[in-house]
């Protein structure tokens, strides 16, 4: 059976739950950490921990900001992060497509 | 990466952008409350005008202002808990669409009425359309397309509008809305709170 060689995929989509936090703001712009844990599924602790590694990356940006009196983190997609996720689709999809 | 992983992935992508295209979409309620209040205020306006004990359209003059103020409680109740819902530019979009929908119609039904352009079977007509028009709309933005049947069904209501007589074209528009609101609406909180316990 053909395989597609890991190292040429993209190493931060590795994780289910980063790709969901990215296939998440791909089709919903920006979004609260709250909705994000609620669609990952994701623990607080774990979410931040996937969410910093996809800020160090530069595949997301994090504003803080206030929503009347309540503190409001929200998450947007980045160009760069855009580009690496439809890339990664597409080595996926171009794989499938081969075998 | 064998392709059995390749595609689990592409799954989880594609069901992961799924749910989150369907939080974007409104929930039912507000076709609830319309899904109930039109059926019952034609249903007592027919009764009221055919038993003679008040003009028609009385009960549409206090039934139309207290279903918008219980969307607006509604709307309000839930501006206040915002929190769960993201900011979304589709959201917002259809929320625009919508609000665009019915500034349209009402513009139309004051102008028909005032200038007697329109009888009100037309303006139903209308009506019928705009909805029509919107059900599309949420079906394409949630991606449900159960909805393109409403969409459908509207649209077979609005063309009765002009061929029935009056008021038997209003009480067919007016008991429309049992199937074609208050059952897709209560179909609609269903999903939306199915969404929103938790997706992936």
């Amino acid at each position: 059976m053909e395989s597609l060689d890991y190292r040429n995929l993209d190493a931060v989509f590795h994780s289910r739950i980063r790709l969901a936090v990215v296939s998440a703001l791909v089709r919903g712009g920006t979004l609260e950490f709250t909705e994000l844990k609620r669609i990952t599924g994701a623990t607080e602790g774990n979410l931040a921990t996937h969410l910093r590694k996809l800020e160090d990356v530069a595949y997301v940006h994090m504003e803080k900001g206030f929503q009347g009196r309540r503190p409001r983190t929200t998450y947007t997609l980045s160009e760069t992060g855009q580009a690496a996720f439809a890339t990664y689709v597409e080595s996926l999809s171009e794989f499938i497509g081969r075998v | 990466m064998d392709r059995a992983r390749a595609q689990s992935d592409l799954e989880y992508i594609r069901r992961t952008m799924q749910s989150v295209r369907r939080r974007n979409t409104e929930d039912g309620i507000y076709s609830v409350i319309w899904g109930i209040l039109v059926p019952v205020c034609t249903a007592l306006d027919w009764w009221l005008g055919a038993a003679g004990v008040a003009r028609l359209y009385v009960v549409w003059w206090v039934g139309m202002p207290v279903g918008g103020m219980v969307c607006a409680f509604v709307g309000y109740r839930r501006g206040r808990g915002e929190s769960r819902k993201p900011l979304m530019p589709e959201a917002r979009m259809y929320y625009t669409v919508g609000a665009l929908l019915l500034f349209i119609w009402l513009i139309t039904y004051v102008i028909g009425l005032v200038f007697r352009l329109f009888s009100i079977p037309q303006s139903l007509y209308i009506l019928g359309l705009l909805l029509s028009v919107a059900y599309c709309l949420q079906a394409a933005f949630g991606g449900i397309k159960g909805l393109y049947l409403l969409a459908l069904g509207w649209l077979v209501v609005a063309i009765l509008q002009l061929l029935l007589p009056w008021p038997l074209s209003s009480l067919v528009f007016g008991f429309s809305c049992i199937p074609l609101q208050l059952v897709p609406g209560l179909v609609l909180t269903r999903m939306y709170r199915r969404e929103h316990d938790g997706v992936t």
